[in-house]
This record gives C-alpha cells, structure tokens and sequence, in this order.
C-alpha cells in the first residue's frame, strides 16, 4: 500500500480526533458536557489496553499460551474492589485537589517535596519505555503496511517522528487549555474513550475476519492448531511454577490498573462523578473480555498460516489481513493499532508532565531566589509554558529512546517492566489511605529501596543482555557475590525475571515501609494528612478543619493567587469560601487561618502541593504546631462533625416523639369523649325506669281512687321497672369491677356438664313458654373444670338470655358443648335477625353501645356481652361470634382446660 | 451499611482470586478438550463472565445508594 | 280549661308511655299514643294534634328530626312540640328549641309539674 495513502489516512483520523476533542470541549461550554457520563469513563479507563494489547498479547500468545489473559484478569478482579479502594482515593483527590499521582503521596506523607520529586522520577523511568513501545508498534505497523523493509530510517523521513511532533501538538492544545491541573481535560477524555471504541471494533473486526473468514470459526482452528507441534505445549500452562508467574502476572495487572500513571489519570483526576465508578466496574472488566476474545484465535490462526513464514507473531492482526489482500481491513486494523498507541501517549503525557512540571521543574525555578521576589503576573503563562515543555520533551525521550535504545532490549516486556516499576508505589498508597501509623520516611523508604531492586532485578539484566555492560553480572553476581545474582537474588531460582523481581522489590519495599513508618516520628503535618486520607469519610471535607497557625495578610496572599489564577478567579474563589464559612475578610489586614488553608490547597490544584506549600510559606509567617495541637484541632473538628450527625438525628427523634404525643394524645381524648358518652348513656339508661318509676308512683300516690286493675298494673311497673334498674346498677357495677381488676377468680373444680344441664333445665321452661325450642349437645362424660362457677354461670345466662330475647317463635335455640382436650369450648346458636360483619368485635365492647345509641341496636349487644367477654378473658379463653344478618348468631368461647 | 458493603466487596474480590488462582487452577490445567478447545481456555473464559456477573451484580445493588444517603447526612 | 285539645303522645319505653298517657288523659286531654317514628308521623298526618311531647332517642327516627318535619310542615304550623327527654347536656336542650321547641322538659320529671306547663302552653 502506498505510503501517502495510510499517511493520509493517519492524518485524517487525528483530525478526527481533534475534531472530537474541540467538540467536547465546545458541549462542555455550553454546559452540556459529554464526559460527565458513565459510559464514557468506563471507556476511558479502556486505555489500558494499548498497542501492546494490540499487537503484544497475539505474540505472547504464541509463546506463552493463555498466560497473557492474567494481565486483563487482574483488572476485573480489581474492579470488585474499585468501590473501597478507588472511590476513596477519589474522594480523596477532589476533597485535596490533588492532580497526579506523585502529588497523591506526596500530600499523603506530609506535602513532602522530596516525596514529589521523587515519585516522579521514577514514574518517568518506569513509564518511558513504555510510551516508547507505543511509537515502536506504530513505526512497525506502518512499515508492515507500506512493505517497507528498511530497518533504518532517516530522521527526515521518519514519520514515526511526524506523528510525534503531531501528537505533542494534539496535546498540548488540549492538555494545557488551563492552569489548574485538577480542571477536567474535557477534549482528552472524550478523544480518549473514542479510541477505545475504535481498537475494539477494529480488533473484533479482524477477529471476524480470522475466525470466519479464514478459518471455520474456533473450533476449525484449535483443531488445526493442535497438528502442530509446538502447539500442544500452549494449550496448558507449562513450566515449574508457571503457577506463580500467573499469580503474579494478576497481581501485577491488579495494582498497574490503579496506579500506572495513565490509569490514575483517568480513573481519579478526570473523574467527574463517583457515581460513574458503578458502571465501570463491570462495563471496564466487559471491555476487557471482548477485546480479548480473539486474541488466542488470530495468534494460533497466525501461526498456522504462517507457519513456515518468518513472520513477527506481534504483526499478526496486521500480516493476516495482508496476506489474503484485504486492503481495506488492513487500513482498519492498522487505524485500530494507531489509535491504541496514541490514546496511551495521550493519557501517559499528560500524566507524566504534569508531575515533571510541577515536581521536578517548578520547585527549582521557584526556589531561585531572584524569583521569589519578583512574582509576577507572567507565573501563569511560565507555568502553562513549562507543562506544554514537559510534554515535549517526554515524548522526545520517548522518541530517542524508541530510535535509538529500545532495539537493545527486549521489548516484549516492556510492558510487564513498567507495571512492576509502578508496583512500587503500591504500598505507599495503598498504606497511606488505611494505615495511619505510615510516615513520609517509611514512604520514602519503600519507594526507594523498591525501585532499587526493580532496577537491580530487571533493568540491569535488560542492560546486560544487550551487552551495554558485562553480562557475567547475570551469570556471577556483581564481584563474583553469587547469592547477589540479579535474576536469582538469595539463590530463588526458577521463576521468570518478572515474578523473580516482583517478589523481591515487594518483599523489601513492604518491610522498609513498615519498619520506617515504626521507628520514624511524624511531623504535624503528616499526622495531619494521616487522619484525613484514612478517614476521609468523617472529614469529607477537609476545609473544615484548619491546622494553619500564622500571621498572613490578605494583600500577600491575593497577589500571590492572583499570579497564578488571574485576579477575577481568586477573588471569587475566596470570596466564595469566605461566605461559605462565614469569614470576614477585611481587604487590607490579617488574614484568617482558614483561608490560608484554603488558598494554599488552590494553588496545590495549578502547581502542586508541595510547591504550593512552599509559594504559600513564602508570603506567610507560620507557625509551627506541635503533635498536641494537631491532634487537638482534628478531635475538635471530628466532635463538630459527630455532633452535627447526634443533632440531626436528635431532631428526628423529637418530631418522632411529638408526633407520638399527638396520637397519643388525641387517643386519650377520644376515650374520654367515649368515657363521657358511656357514662352518659348509662345515666340515661338508668334514668329511663326511674322516670316512670316516679311518675307511675306519682300517679298511684295522687290518685287514690284509683281502678284496682289499673293501680296493680301501675304497681307493677314500677316494681319491674325498680328492677330492671337494679340490674342495671349491678352489670354497671359489675363492669367497673372486672375493669379494674377487683373481681376475683373463685376457683372450684367442678363438672361442667352439671352447670350446663341446670341451665338448659331451667331455660328449656322459659324457651317452650315463647314457643323456642332449646337443644343441647353434649360429651357423654363429664367436664371437670377448674374455674370460677358462678361466673361462668353468668356467662351462660348472658348468652342464653340474649338468645331467647331474639330468637323468634318456633325456631330453635342450640347449645353445643365439646371437649377439645386442652379447652371446653361453648356456642350458643340462636335463629336471631343475625350480626353485621363489621359489628362483630365493636358488640363485645362496653362502649359500642354508648356510641351507636341512636342507632338500630343489633341483637345481643348491652353491657352483658361485655362482661362475658371480661369473664371468659380472666380465665384465659377466648370468646367470638360468627354471624351474617339474617342468619341467625352463632357465638362460642372456650376456657382452657388443665387437666392434670 | 457501608461496612457490610466493604466486607461484600472484600469477600468478592478473594472469591475471584481464588477462582483464577492456584488450586483451583490447576484442576484445568490438564491436556483436555471440549471440541477442540482446551479446557483451560474454556474454565477461563466461563470463569470470566461469572466474574462478570457477579460484578455487575454487586454493582447494580441498591445499596450504593443507602451509601450516598450516609454520605450527605 | 282545657277544651279536649288533642295531644300526641311519643316514647319507645312502653311504661313511660303508660304514666304519661293516663296522666294526659287524667287532665281532659284527648290522647294519642305512639311508639316509634313512624307511629308518629302516621297519626300526626290523620289527627292534626294540638301538642306533641316527644321522646328523643327513638330506635328509628330521633325526636329531633320529628320536631324539625312538624315546624316545617305548613299543616302543623301550630302544633306545640315538647320535648321530654333523658338527654340533659345544655346543647341538647339548646338544639331542641333551636329546631322550635315550645319547650323542652328532661327525665325524670315531676307530673304535676309537665302538667302545668304544657296547659301554661295552650292558654
């Protein structure tokens, strides 16, 4: 294919990307940003998966058989862990505006610039060759593209060069549009997720293409693949202990999705919610597992093909479609590789220069003495200048590096390399947001001596095989000390240098991490920082607590913001912080310590925390805390917090409350409206005899000449009616006493069917005299029972009355008695107008009488079924009816029955 | 709640591990095939997508949002 | 004196009924008798009586809703209503004469008593 043609093409898909990039930006302008979505940084985080996914993972495929899958299973096991672990180190970074990933531990370890400087160090020598890798693939898929087999390259001609000084111009628009560093890279991100969709597709497209189009789908393939020798040893994991190699291969990929420079960037400083994280704990894993679902397809299928063909296993997404002459899908897949490449250069730059600049370049240039005293309103535009330098000339070393070292080393493990040189970092994080005790020496210390023997364990092997230097370091040890080896450190052998390194490095790095943060004493600062990384969730936001003590005045300190953040900005901004807390700020005095605090964690957010510490210290009088004071300003602020949470939670426990007391209350008043209505019923129903008690009796006594038929019938009113009254004073009386409990059980035993067959005796006479007939149902043993005699006797008589009264002529009246061992059980079924369902409980209630006076009184009801119910309750039993109206009235009660 | 969630998490994290790692690794590590495919690649790739699964069940638990209630009160 | 003025005579309780019938009958008044609602509006519609003493809580009607019918009936524009009933509260006795109750006599009464007011209230 032609050169200008995928030239062309190259070019036109960075314009695409530009085009994406200034159209992100645009929306967000308007408000309407288009990164602020779930989806769109799950697919960021697909950054992850560059050229070397691309191409690297079908070469080790051919080697190594499935190994190559750890480095995408270590991510989706990190991913069930992403709501701890990553969401704290979120929050973490916007409550401090933390802006990368040497910032992170620095500010965790007491804003300690050496920490700064030093994180970033290493990340560049760690993740240079890397990014270097990234232009080699691109390099060497353009030549497989164009036929080109020269295998050196004019400068001049070199388009690798090109597409550099192409993508420094990319970011550096893009990268570098603010001088705060915790701004959103809305163009980036969006560029970014674009080109994870791109390489996915273009990757499953090839796929396709191998599995279908050239094969017979999988199955075609392992088949084929398993006539081939050097195939059989793939299909397992050989090699001793090829078990740890996978393990820490996970292990690796777990802690390299976190921490790689590129991964922090987007995974925590261009998070714009955390909400977001939810998604992309399954969408990133997904993504993982699609990209990788033809990996082993396309490296075997390659291999086939290619078999005796002396053909790059790395090139084979790109030598397959090639081969079979498919120029459009070469195009595509090569578009796909390209766009894996550059969205790691992208993320990696801006990572990594921004931690050059603020860490490496500006704490010198600040510190010249002649700078401090002349700050001036160019700091802004000389910190843009020195970000957009720092992406020049990282990707120029990686330039260099690609042309004219990387060939020395082995690059197939560049990328494992990189991921163990970030591993080191792991136990400073990862320690400093859980363990408080960690102290900047111990950080210092870990990062240190684990980079050490990263280095010693894999760099130096690397170096030597390329016969830089003398490669019986590797066979002798360095000065014939053998247990010293590099790749055999301590005599552990049999591991790949890999695994061998990794252990090594994490073995002293964790020890010096914790025996340095034991036997070191921290300063007030890294105690500080201690308790709000590891306890970010009480002090979520750490403006509320202050550990600033000093004399600043407001003239020093807005200078000092205005340089950097423009005069509007900072003003606002401290204004607005001002209002927030309720500070006034008076213009032209003293300076309130919180806004220091605050200020200095602004200008952290453009030029880092420990810069910023040192800007701020500049212009201000500090004093130092001791540990007391430090601790004693975070309990206060931690009180604060707890009693903030004890008095919400107090509130609503008093609306609770009050809203309790109403119900309640309003219970109460309606008892005693039921109290008042009760009684006055009752005072009615016993002013009704007495009313013509009297007037009967009144009528008798003024009128002696009375007809005897006549005052006999009067006389007898009034005796009836006498009592009637009586009774009625009695149930009332009766009533009052089973209500407060005075009326005693007087337990006897004695046989129940005895008390029944009285009463049906003595009611059979009254029944047939209004022409009711009684029956009786009966155990043919007898009952003995231990109650109370008479009151259930009284209960009977209720029942029995009650049933008479409302059964109407020739209808029969049932008594059914049964013995249901651990009760008796009694039903009284009368041929009555029947009860309404909803009145079922109410006629058992000694007030539903006095509520429903005036209306149609259903057949039963009066103090006496009250009373039964009060009766049968002090014996423990149960009492009920089942009625419909109009059928007549069926109630029952049991008593529990123990018999011995 | 929020512990409870961490303890899930935690709990979920070491069950994949284990899914992935020595022992239970070695069980597929044999010369078998379905079809043609080796059992390895196969105990993998299922094991991956119950991976999935239980991620985006974890994820998708309500939960997460008794948790952001905690965190604004 | 009275000139047989008609009286109607209303109580659920069949012994107050009794006392009060006789005692109407006693003093010269032509008695009516009923025991419930309908009784009454029954025989007030056929007789036209001259006073109606009503008893107010009634199992179908209340006296109250009697009292309200009679004084918004044109027909019984001058019949007299009393009220004689158990319900003592002052806002029964105020809603008895509310609804235009000549009066309003509570239980237990004297006779001698009901007997001279109601001929206070036909002179």
């Amino acid at each position: 294919m032609s050169k200008a043609i995928i030239v062309v093409s190259s070019l036109l898909y960075l314009l695409l990307l530009f085009c994406i990039a200034y159209y992100a930006e645009y929306k967000q302008k308007q408000g309407k940003s288009i990164i602020n979505n779930a989806y769109v940084y799950a697919l960021s985080l697909g950054v992850f998966c560059t050229a070397w996914t691309y191409y690297g993972s079908v070469g080790r495929a051919t080697t190594n058989g499935i190994g190559f899958l750890a480095i995408y299973i270590g991510p989706t096991i990190m991913a069930s862990l992403f709501f701890p672990v990553l969401r704290k180190i979120i929050r973490i970074t916007k409550a401090q505006r933390i802006n990368s990933i040497a910032d992170f531990i620095s500010t965790r370890y007491g804003k300690n610039a050496t920490v700064a400087s030093v994180v970033s160090i290493f990340c560049v020598i760690g993740v240079l060759p890397y990014i270097a890798l990234q232009l080699k693939a691109i390099t060497i898929s353009f030549d497989i593209l164009t036929n080109n087999m020269a295998t050196s390259h004019n400068l001049l001609s070199d388009t690798t060069l090109y597409f550099t000084i192409f993508l420094a111009i990319f970011i550096i628009i893009f990268g570098t549009r603010s001088v705060d560093a915790t701004e959103k890279h809305e163009g980036l991100v969006a560029a970014v997720a674009f080109e994870s969709i791109i390489k996915l597709i273009a990757f499953l497209v090839a796929g396709v293409f191998v599995t279908c189009g050239i094969f017979n789908g999988f199955n075609d393939i392992f088949f084929k693949a398993s006539h081939i020798d050097e195939f059989t040893k793939l299909f397992t994991m050989e090699g001793e202990n090829a078990n740890a190699g996978w393990f820490a291969s996970i292990l690796l990929s777990m802690v390299a999705v976190m921490f790689l420079p590129r991964q922090f960037q987007v995974g925590v400083i261009e998070n714009v919610k955390e909400e977001h994280l939810k998604k992309a704990v399954w969408l990133f894993p997904l993504y993982l597992f699609v990209i990788n679902i033809f990996v082993i397809p396309i490296a075997f299928g390659g291999k086939i093909i290619f078999q005796n063909m002396s053909v790059d296993a790395d090139t084979y997404v790109l030598a397959l479609p090639l081969h079979f002459n498919k120029p459009l899908l070469s195009m595509m897949v090569f578009i796909g590789g390209f766009s894996a490449a550059t969205s790691m250069i992208i993320v990696e730059t801006i990572a990594l220069s921004t931690m050059v600049s603020n860490n490496l370049v500006m704490p010198i240039i600040f510190s010249q003495n002649k700078f401090k005293n002349t700050i001036d309103k160019s700091i802004q535009d000389t910190i843009l200048y020195i970000r957009r330098f720092s992406i020049l000339f990282i990707l120029i070393l990686a330039y260099i590096y690609d042309q004219f070292v990387a060939h020395y080393f082995s690059l197939v493990s560049i990328g494992l390399i990189s991921f163990t040189g970030v591993a080191q970092f792991a136990p400073a994080i990862i320690g400093g947001i859980y363990w408080k005790g960690a102290t900047q020496k111990g950080a210092l210390a870990s990062i240190i001596v684990g980079f050490a023997i990263w280095f010693y364990t894999l760099i130096i092997p690397s170096i030597a095989h390329a016969h830089i230097i003398s490669d019986s370091i590797l066979n002798n040890g360095p000065f014939e000390i053998f247990w010293l080896k590099p790749q055999a450190l301590f005599g552990l052998e049999g591991f790949d240098s890999i695994t061998h390194a990794l252990f090594w490095s994490m073995f002293f790095n964790l020890s010096a991490y914790i025996l340095f943060s034991i036997y070191s004493k921290p300063n007030p600062q890294e105690v500080y920082q201690a308790e709000v990384f590891v306890d970010i969730d009480i002090y979520q936001n750490p403006e509320k607590s202050n550990i600033w003590r000093g004399t600043a005045y407001m003239p020093d300190l807005y200078s000092l913001l205005e340089n950097f953040l423009g005069k509007e900005r900072s003003k606002n901004l401290i204004q607005n912080y001002a209002h927030r807390h309720k500070i006034s700020i008076d213009m032209h005095a003293k300076a309130d310590p919180r806004i220091v605090s605050f200020s200095e964690k602004i200008l952290a957010g453009v030029i880092g925390s420990s810069s910023a510490r040192i800007m701020v210290s500049s212009v201000t009088k500090e004093e130092e805390l001791s540990l007391n004071e430090v601790f004693k300003i975070l309990h206060e602020s931690q009180q604060m917090i707890e009693l903030n949470k004890e008095l919400r939670k107090k509130s609503i426990e008093l609306t609770k409350a009050t809203d309790l007391l109403k119900e309640a209350n309003l219970q109460l008043t309606t008892m005693d409206e039921l109290k008042d209505e009760f009684l006055y019923t009752v005072t009615h129903e016993i002013r009704t005899p007495l009313t013509s008690i009297r007037s009967l009796a009144e009528i008798v006594h003024e009128n002696p000449n009375l007809e005897e038929a006549e005052r006999n019938k009067f006389l007898g009113a009034v005796v009836k009616e006498s009592e009637r009254l009586s009774h009625l004073i009695t149930k009332v009386l009766n009533l009052e006493k089973y209500e407060s409990g005075k009326q005693k059980l007087n337990l006897t035993s004695f046989n129940f069917i005895e008390l029944v067959n009285d009463l049906y005796s003595s009611y059979e006479l009254i029944a047939k005299d209004k022409k009711i007939k009684l029956s009786l149902q009966k155990p043919n043993s007898m009952l003995l029972l231990h109650a109370d005699k008479d009151l259930l006797q009284q209960v009977l008589v209720n029942l029995l009355s009650n049933a008479i009264k409302f059964t109407p002529e020739d209808k029969t009246i049932q008594i059914v008695v049964s013995d249901m061992q651990t009760e008796i059980q009694v039903s009284i079924i009368d041929a009555g107008k029947g009860i309404a369902l909803e009145l079922h409980e109410l006629i058992f209630d000694k007030f539903f009488q006095a509520k429903n006076q005036t209306i149609k009184k259903p057949e039963g009801t009066g103090l006496g079924l009250a009373i039964c119910k009060r009766i049968v309750e002090m014996h423990n039993g149960k009492i009920w009816v089942e009625s419909e109206v109009e059928k007549g009235a069926r109630f029952t009660f049991t008593i529990p029955n123990f018999e011995a | 709640m929020i512990n409870n969630k961490k303890q899930k998490n935690i709990t979920l994290s070491f069950l994949l591990m284990l899914l992935f790692c020595y022992p239970i690794f070695t069980i597929f590590n044999k010369k078998t095939f379905i079809g043609n495919i080796p059992i390895l690649y196969i105990y993998i790739a299922v094991s991956w997508l119950v991976a999935l699964i239980f991620l985006i069940i974890s994820a998708e638990a309500k939960p997460f949002k008794k948790h952001q209630k905690n965190k604004n009160e | 004196m009275n000139q047989a003025y008609k009286i109607l005579v209303v109580d659920d309780d069949p012994f107050i009924l009794m006392s009060l019938e006789f005692l109407m009958r006693k003093n010269g008044f032509d008695v009516m008798i009923a025991r419930n609602g309908t009784e009454t509006l029954e025989l007030l519609d056929q007789n036209s009586p001259d006073v109606v003493l009503l008893d107010i809580m009634m199992p179908d009607v209340d006296g109250y809703a009697i009292c309200k019918h009679i004084k918004s009936t044109e027909k019984h524009k001058l019949c007299k209503v009393v009220f004689i009933s158990a319900k003592s509260k002052e806002i029964d006795i105020q809603k008895g004469y509310n609804l235009g109750a000549e009066l309003y006599i509570t239980k237990p009464f004297s006779n001698k008593d009901l007997v001279n007011k109601i001929t206070a209230l036909l002179d």
